[in-house]
């Protein structure tokens, strides 16, 4: 039989990709959003800013069971989705991930990937191999299944270890309520396999919806008109119109219209590089100057996952409210001379912070 | 161009109204015209400037002082009684809710009947239970964090946040109020709690920085303008920045048509018509565009024909009680930065004629001063000491005083930073305020002993024009009230003032929930009454 | 989310803190805590006061060169009176505190170091001192059915 420590020493590879996997989502989101002209598109940008919020707190739930169970998060270079993405799991991609994520405009092909990343499992093509979930080497996983995969190996350490030793973790050092806000859901602070179950549960159903339907699963927080899963929340752009209570999941829905205008976005460049701006001076820096900011803010995020919660205030406060004006400033802007027109946009890599960081490890 | 709806000023009276006129209808027309600039918010380094220089990054849209021998200053202060406007207000997009305190509190039922109850200025043309219900959709506007049980005021609904926990810092005040039969509460505060909806504003984190916070906790203007125009899809909701408006335009005498305005990004002075007109400029700058908007009509400005626009002038007095602490075991010192505590005790029906007033615990009692002691220099067991041992110990609060004709406000023909006419304030103090004060000095001698403080004689009073109201003020009888029970100026169809300014009089606490509830109530009633 | 950045124009053409500048300052500010004794785990703090430097330069480029003087400033008063010896001169020097900051030491204490003082108590070097929470702390919200952020009354 395998010692506890060795049963977490494999699920924490695992915890790291899930770590990677919801951090990945983000720079797409956030690059979609920013990328529609301000005066247009205000239904389905708010969609897509509230989905990125929940995926920040999936980070966090993810963050706070790897705090739990003793491990640290590593936030740095080579841990870092460079775009165009396509995620792996023990060298097999995830089913749900048969494809590529782009740095790219909001518009309908990258909507479609958008519904693709936010899949319900009951939408593929077969259900996922329930059989295979105490095995580690899955091919073909999806997310939802991943996550419950990871459920059931703490449901197997809890069987054989007591649940104060599997969840060992200082509580103090897990993300709290305090720090998630304007986004579904809230941190749950890990310390038992109920609790722990909560927050896999929580990343499960604000994605893919609750048990089959439109809901995302937060209703017992939130006593909101109507908040769909992530997925329908993407659909909902698609179709231009909202969903109702009583609308059939796999059917388009028919509640209150909006407009969409694809049309109505900068024409940003797909899955910058920072090489893409060397005729671009400006260009460069607020690229640079972005990617330094983004970086730091990591190093802050796994630092604050790692034990000192604190500096994600500083995170929050220095880094997230930062990012965004120099986004925007490079998507309204034409990249020098180029010859299709194309205005700039982050590139998302990795600026090592000038000091020594202590606690991102 | 022809907007529905122009609103003349961005502060809460203005982002109340358009959320209720765009609530009801998305697709509803409204122009804001602000004469000020936008203020980047939440900035981290912008934070961090305040925290370290106490500077912040609107500063340079307040008032300057009146002009001194050797400064040449702004404004001009004629009366007999100096009423600041430096820091008074802040002339930007947001308006002064940009730096308020957030202090949320309701009027009593007997402020509403003034001049019934002790002869004075005049009552509102309506009572309490007219303005209750926009009360509390004015707490959950403005996200006020308070005790529902209070029993101060009658409220039908509970707050949308728990009120703060009172601070250590208050029980010694707390104790000795109990003792002489003072009551007290906790003080009401528009700072976001946590509650089980989303909010795209966050939840207050006790940074203490209300003045500029790093999250947008603490309602501003500022941030709920923003988000509107984010977040929401009113494709006909506009706000134009650095336009100052210079006079109402009127067709005939009873309908006002649209203004003119000076655009000073483009350097241009322009017109716009409007269905409707709301003046939400404060109680300063609203009266002085309606004496400056003239013609044959109206040649002392509109709706002046009795002489009341810009008159009637109020402020709060506030005041600072200092005493002295012989040792503070405790080692209280200020944690939070916003009070908790308030007694509204002498708000009462009883104190009416002569005056209500509130009192505050401020945070900043007992002055104990880390900074300042480090960067002096004093080394880890002085500091110690000075904590532990004798401090200065304060007790705040403002009465209520009452309208006077000749206390008023009127153009001074200079153009300040911001491009607005500079204001002529005229104001003297009523004869029996000092001996008001003597009988609120007594009140807080008596907590001061309570609590083992020594008072000292001096006694800081600021008639600064934060609270000034009443200068365009609501009356049923035109020879009364520049505007009526709608805040409809008297005589014009279709032109409002939804500011401090409609107030009939402004009791003894904070105007701002009052306003906001009055801005809903008018959105209520444009909304019932669409233009034709 | 959509609002302009607050950067002063001349911030554009800088180079970034370097590595050495802020391995002196982190110094410095880890030296208040150990003079004051108030802070024990300067370490945490280390990539926020980077944040904090980065921004009082983007807002106001001089600080750029204040940081500079104060390692140069502080590399000699070391090499000259030894460590302990240096950081109280520069924390209590009466003569240094005096503005307008005319000398090295001066610019060292009122434009570094003592803004470092101030960051610092708001970081959480208030708590020897007694209080719970701080103006400019960040202390956490008002949750219901959880202790305060801050010491309370009984009641």
């Amino acid at each position: 039989m395998q010692s506890l420590q060795e049963q977490k020493n494999a699920l924490f590879p695992l915890l790291q990709t899930a770590m990677e996997l919801e951090l990945s989502t983000i720079p797409p989101y956030l690059t979609a959003l920013l990328s529609i002209r301000p005066e247009a598109n205000r239904v389905a940008a708010n969609l897509i800013r509230t989905v990125m919020m929940e995926e920040m707190l999936h980070m966090t739930l993810v963050g706070n069971l790897t705090a739990s169970l003793g491990g640290r998060v590593a936030l740095g270079e080579g841990n870092l989705p460079a775009y165009p993405l396509s995620m792996e799991f023990e060298g097999q991609r995830f089913r749900d991930r048969q494809f590529e994520v782009d740095l790219a405009p909001f518009s309908e092909a990258g909507l479609d990937t958008f519904m693709q990343i936010e899949m319900p499992t009951d939408w593929m093509d077969r259900e996922p191999s329930y059989k295979a979930f105490a095995e580690i080497e899955v091919p073909g996983i999806t997310i939802g299944a991943f996550y419950q995969m990871i459920e059931q190996q703490l449901a197997q350490m809890c069987a054989q270890y007591p649940e104060s030793e599997v969840f060992c973790g200082d509580p103090a050092h897990q993300i709290d309520e305090n720090y998630y806000w304007a986004g579904g859901g809230k941190p749950v602070v890990i310390t038992t396999l109920a609790s722990a179950r909560e927050a896999l549960q929580l990343i499960i159903e604000q994605g893919e919806g609750a048990g089959g339907g439109l809901m995302d699963g937060d209703r017992h927080y939130f006593d909101q008109p109507l908040e769909v899963a992530h997925f329908f929340r993407f659909r909902e752009i698609a179709f231009g119109r909202h969903y109702r209570p009583d609308d059939h999941p796999k059917e388009p829905p028919t509640g209150t219209q909006f407009e969409v205008d694809f049309a109505a976005v900068y024409p940003i460049i797909r899955n910058p590089k920072a090489a893409d701006y060397g005729g671009d001076e400006q260009m460069a820096r607020w690229n640079h100057q972005f990617n330094a900011a983004y970086s730091l803010m990591l190093d802050q995020i796994a630092q604050a996952f790692n034990g000192n919660p604190e500096v994600l205030y500083t995170a929050i406060v220095n880094g997230m409210h930062s990012l965004t004006p120099v986004a925007r400033q490079m998507m309204t802007t034409p990249i020098a001379e180029d010859p299709e027109g194309r205005h700039g946009g982050p590139s998302f890599e990795w600026v090592p912070p000038p000091y020594a960081s202590k606690g991102a490890g | 161009m022809k907007v529905e709806t122009l609103i003349i000023g961005s502060g809460v009276a203005a982002a109340a109204l358009s959320q209720r006129l765009l609530g009801a209808n998305p697709d509803a027309a409204i122009l804001i015209l602000e004469a000020g600039a936008k203020v980047k918010m939440q900035d981290a380094a912008l934070w961090e400037d305040y925290l370290i220089t106490g500077k912040l990054p609107y500063d340079k849209y307040k008032d300057l002082p009146y002009p001194e021998r050797d400064e040449p200053g702004q404004n001009l202060s004629i009366g007999a009684t100096e009423v600041p406007l430096t820091g008074s207000r802040v002339m930007t997009y947001g308006g002064s809710t940009i730096h308020w305190g957030g202090w949320s509190f309701r009027l009593k039922p007997e402020d509403f009947a003034l001049k019934t109850n002790t002869g004075q200025g005049i009552d509102w043309p309506f009572d309490y239970d007219e303005l209750e219900p926009y009360y509390g959709q004015a707490e959950a506007y403005i996200g006020v964090s308070g005790d529902s049980h209070d029993p101060t005021v009658p409220r039908s609904e509970d707050y949308p946040f728990p009120a703060f926990p009172y601070t250590l810092e208050d029980q010694p005040v707390a104790r000795s109020m109990s003792s002489l039969g003072i009551q007290y509460s906790h003080l009401p505060i528009a700072r976001h709690g946590i509650t089980d909806t989303t909010s795209r504003h966050a939840p207050c984190k006790t940074t203490g920085t209300c003045k500029y916070c790093p999250f947008g906790a603490r309602y501003a203007a500022t941030n709920f303008l923003n988000d509107m125009f984010q977040w929401c899809a009113y494709p006909n909701f506009e706000v134009r920045v650095g336009c100052v408006v210079q006079e109402i335009v009127l067709d005939g005498k009873s309908v006002a048509k649209g203004v003119v305005y000076y655009d000073k990004a483009r350097g241009e002075t322009l017109r716009v018509e409007a269905d409707r007109i709301i003046i939400a400029a404060g109680a300063i700058e609203s009266p002085k565009l309606l004496l400056r908007s003239t013609s044959d009509h109206w040649p002392n400005g509109i709706g002046n024909d009795h002489d009341l626009v810009g008159r009637n002038l109020i402020t709060h007095p506030y005041f600072m009680f200092n005493g002295v602490q012989k040792g503070n075991p405790l080692k209280l010192q200020p944690e939070m930065n916003f009070p908790t505590l308030c007694s509204r005790h002498f708000d009462s029906p009883e104190q009416q004629q002569k005056g209500k007033f509130i009192l505050i615990n401020p945070p900043s009692s007992p002055g104990v001063n880390l900074e300042g002691a480090m960067q002096a220099g004093m080394v880890r067991e002085d500091i110690d000491q000075a904590v532990l041992g004798q401090n200065q110990v304060q007790l705040h609060g403002m009465v209520e005083v009452f309208s006077e004709l000749p206390n008023r406000v009127m153009n001074l023909d200079q153009i300040n930073q911001i491009g607005l006419k500079e204001t002529i304030v005229d104001y003297s103090k009523a004869a029996g305020f000092d001996r008001r004060m003597e009988e609120i000095k007594q009140h807080v001698q008596g907590i001061f002993e309570g609590m083992g403080v020594e008072l000292l004689p001096k006694v800081s009073i600021s008639w600064r024009a934060d609270h000034a109201a009443c200068t365009c003020r609501m009356s049923d009888d035109p020879s009364q009230g520049v505007t009526d029970r709608h805040m409809k100026v008297h005589g014009v169809d279709n032109l409002y003032v939804c500011s401090n300014a409609a107030f009939s009089s402004l009791g003894a606490v904070n105007p701002t929930l009052t306003l906001t509830a009055l801005s809903l109530r008018l959105g209520d009633h444009l909304i019932s009454h669409p233009v034709a | 989310m959509y609002q302009q950045q607050v950067r002063h124009p001349l911030t554009q053409s800088l180079d970034s803190l370097d590595g050495e500048t802020f391995e002196a300052m982190f110094e410095l500010f880890r030296q208040i805590g150990i003079f004051w004794r108030n802070l024990d785990d300067a370490e945490a703090y280390r990539s926020r006061l980077y944040a904090f430097m980065q921004n009082r330069i983007n807002l106001r480029p001089i600080y750029h060169q204040y940081y500079q003087l104060a390692r140069q400033t502080l590399d000699q008063l070391i090499a000259e009176q030894g460590q302990e010896q240096a950081y109280r001169l520069l924390f209590t020097d009466a003569q240094a505190n005096q503005p307008p900051a005319e000398t090295p030491l001066a610019v060292t204490r009122q434009k570094v170091s003592n803004e470092f003082v101030t960051f610092q108590l708001a970081q959480g070097g208030f708590r020897v001192f007694g209080a719970d929470n701080y103006p400019g702390f960040i202390g956490g919200a008002n949750i219901p059915g959880q202790p305060a952020p801050y010491r309370t009354a009984e009641e």
